[in-house]
């Protein structure tokens, strides 16, 4: 289009754009230059066809296992899918959360700050201690930060049982490195966290932090629940 | 083969949104002997002190006493500090000299040449003027 | 020579303060305190010699340890510069100076916990050890994660479809160690460089190192040229960005249940009023073909190139103006000595418009989709 000495736009016509193509789409094994058919590699190894997801098998399902209508939080379809899609899916053609989940683990990291902070267990070392310490601002324990079960509460592993025990693993959308090699060669753990971070940053951005840290507080830092961070966390450590 | 990052560094603007009162610190020096400190003196006796203190609670005052000639010694969150030697001056310009070290900015002191008189981090808002924007037909052929 | 005789000066060889303003401090014969004790003489301590001399500096280290382990608001108060710098910061009365002194303290100053042990050949610490609950690591922990919070929000809400490798560069840009460091200088905040027995020998009182920013700092003499490699970061840098972080933790705790903005609004003010050009922590290694993907991805008509201006094809120094188009609409355009640079930053420039999209103010929330990866 640069041509020599002409500073002119060159127009292009119409009929150029509207030409007819036929596109081929391979499938079976991958062949260099060839495009390949959208059917197969937007389709999960269970059988899950990203373009023909069903709201009621899908959406609804997320929906009822992170009892969202319960905190009065709506997320959209299209939120709730790309929440659920990781970067390594499609090679990053469709939607996906990697910011969501950046934004969504901050928030929680600072909420679980604030847990930990405001829980009266006293951390170990301090257990044989006196009754009340004397050196908590405003009633909030500040030597509980930076202990094990602090860090275990938002740790991957942690994160990554959550969606696993909520039984919405098989809808995450994402691309093993080995297929046949085992769930820790493949990140399993880092994937499956940063759904649910990914979650907690849609929420967020949808509904704004106060219903975000109400969520948060009743659903996943609540030790009494099933399957909540904190339940998971007082397990493990 | 995506975007990379580069490391960049946020540059301070005190006085857009917080604003930090540059000088923390006025060490006033003074000798209880000798006859240059007689206004100095005369300036600490005084209710002058307290009051300024007590107008400007964000800085430290610290009242030292060692022989020779008085002084006054401005210390700025810049790092920087600045000395003023107050001898044979009367309490009204050890005062005087006192303000002007709390009023300042720690800065080196320079002269602003014409046009010089604004600094900014931020370029132009009607940005430059380009030659090869113009009308063609309006263009300077040569 | 009429002899000066003013009230509130007293002629002791100790220091005194008027506790009629909290930032006035009076210092007075400060050379009559010389005493016989010397350094040299800590090497004995360990056999636990007991003079009236070594007694008293003992019983002076254990009062300061007493006081930062548990920091009495009315030793606080005494502290000079611990109340001017919560004045200048403007901190809410309900945030105490104790809770300001202890956001000074690092947990790196935590040392020899006995007075005999040998601390590790550095010398003696400027520092006394601190029990590890009145230290500032909690507060800096909780700290960290509200300015990572609320500055990844923040820099998110303007710029919604900044990559995550960039949002990552802009949110180091406003809180990275050195950026807290340099925020924390700025609140004119100092650190101790004096050791325990030199503030003993000047007769300090305590509430003096209260005010200074500790962390582990050795004695040894610093020569220019030198620096000091350890393993943990003992930094003076890192210590100035623990206090930075500490105070604005300290600050939530205090404020949480009065006012919940108010940590919010001191990081606005403070960090996020900082000055960040976020186009330039782009790079782009191969902008046309990003641009293409992009176009692909959204479905737009694949971008063309086409040269607007030129000036001087032929001469030493030529000028290219060329625009990228997709379809009818002008999507960026860029300048160069040759064509092919030309082009390069005309699609850069498309990119820069694309990632540093700012939604208007009341529009509804945008959620990207997501960079593209080529």
């Amino acid at each position: 289009m640069l041509s020599q000495g002409r500073t002119q736009l060159v127009k292009i016509p119409s009929w150029f754009l509207q030409l007819r193509s036929i596109t081929y789409l391979h499938s079976g094994t991958r062949i260099r230059g060839l495009k390949r058919d959208p059917a197969e590699y937007l389709r999960l190894s269970n059988g899950l066809l990203y373009s023909e997801i069903k709201p009621d098998q899908y959406h609804n399902k997320v929906r009822s296992r992170l009892n969202l209508e319960k905190y009065g939080i709506y997320l959209p379809d299209e939120l709730i899918v790309q929440c659920f899609t990781h970067k390594s899916f499609a090679h990053g053609s469709m939607p996906y959360n990697e910011k969501l989940a950046a934004l969504g683990a901050q928030f929680l990291k600072y909420q679980a700050s604030i847990y930990s902070v405001s829980s009266q267990e006293k951390p170990l070392e301090q257990a044989a201690g006196a009754e009340i310490s004397p050196n908590s601002i405003n009633g909030l324990e500040f030597s509980n930060l930076g202990t094990q079960f602090s860090k275990q509460l938002i740790s991957k592993q942690t994160l990554s049982e959550v969606i696993k025990e909520r039984g919405i693993d098989t809808l995450v959308f994402w691309k093993k490195r080995d297929p046949l090699k085992d769930a820790k060669f493949n990140g399993e753990n880092s994937i499956f966290s940063s759904v649910l971070n990914a979650v907690v940053g849609g929420v967020l951005v949808t509904s704004g932090p106060e219903k975000a840290s109400e969520f948060i507080g009743n659903e996943l830092l609540d030790a009494t629940k099933q399957s909540s961070l904190a339940s998971i966390a007082n397990k493990v450590v | 083969m995506v975007v990379k990052a580069l490391k960049q560094l946020s540059v301070a603007q005190n006085g857009l949104g917080a604003y930090i009162f540059p000088c923390k610190k006025i060490v006033l020096q003074y000798c209880n002997w000798g006859g240059s400190s007689q206004g100095m003196r005369d300036f600490l006796s005084s209710k002058r002190l307290e009051l300024l203190a007590q107008k400007c609670p964000h800085i430290e005052f610290h009242v030292v006493k060692k022989s020779g000639h008085p002084l006054l010694r401005g210390h700025y969150v810049n790092g920087r500090e600045k000395v003023i030697c107050v001898r044979n001056l009367n309490v009204d310009n050890v005062e005087n000299k006192l303000k002007l070290l709390k009023d300042s900015s720690g800065e080196k002191l320079r002269d602003r040449t014409k046009n010089d008189y604004v600094e900014t981090l931020n370029s132009s808002v009607r940005g430059v003027w380009s030659p090869l924007h113009v009308d063609p037909s309006k263009r300077h052929r040569i | 020579m009429v002899r000066f005789n003013a009230g509130f000066v007293r002629c002791s060889s100790q220091f005194c303060r008027v506790p009629v303003n909290g930032n006035i401090r009076y210092l007075t014969g400060r050379s009559s305190c010389v005493k016989e004790f010397h350094a040299s003489s800590r090497q004995n301590e360990a056999s636990q010699l007991s003079t009236p001399e070594i007694d008293k500096y003992r019983e002076y280290y254990r009062n300061m340890q007493a006081v930062f382990n548990h920091v009495p608001e009315d030793v606080a108060t005494k502290s000079p510069s611990l109340v001017t710098l919560h004045k200048r910061l403007q901190l809410p009365e309900t945030f105490s100076l104790s809770t300001l002194a202890r956001c000074l303290t690092c947990r790196s100053s935590h040392l020899p916990f006995h007075l005999h042990d040998q601390p590790r050949g550095s010398g003696f610490p400027n520092s006394v050890p601190t029990s590890a609950l009145s230290d500032n690591h909690g507060l800096n922990i909780f700290g960290k994660n509200l300015l990572t919070y609320h500055v990844t929000h923040q820099v998110l809400l303007k710029y919604p479809r900044l990559p995550t490798v960039v949002l990552n560069a802009a949110v180091d840009a406003y809180i990275s160690e050195q950026v807290l460091a340099n925020v924390a200088k700025s609140w004119g905040i100092e650190i101790e460089e004096t050791t325990v027995l030199e503030r003993y020998l000047k007769g300090e009182p305590v509430q003096l190192s209260l005010g200074r920013l500790r962390y582990f700092n050795n004695t040894l003499k610093k020569e220019d040229g030198i620096e000091v490699v350890r393993s943990q970061n003992f930094s003076d840098t890192a210590a100035y960005a623990l206090a930075a972080r500490s105070i604005i933790g300290a600050l939530w705790a205090h404020s949480h249940t009065s006012n919940k903005r108010l940590a919010f609004e001191f990081i606005d003010q403070h960090i996020l009023s900082r000055k960040l050009d976020v186009s330039k922590l782009f790079q782009f290694e191969h902008p046309t073909r990003e641009l293409s993907a992009l176009c692909r991805r959204e479905g737009l008509i694949p971008p063309v190139s086409k040269l607007l201006a030129e000036s001087g094809r032929l001469s030493k120094a030529p000028v290219f103006i060329v625009g990228v188009f997709s379809g009818d609409e002008k999507i960026g355009e860029g300048f160069g000595s040759s064509l092919k640079e030309a082009k390069a930053r005309a699609a850069t420039d498309a990119l820069m418009k694309w990632y540093c999209y700012q939604p208007v103010e009341g529009q509804a929330n945008v959620v990207d989709h997501g960079a593209v990866i080529v």
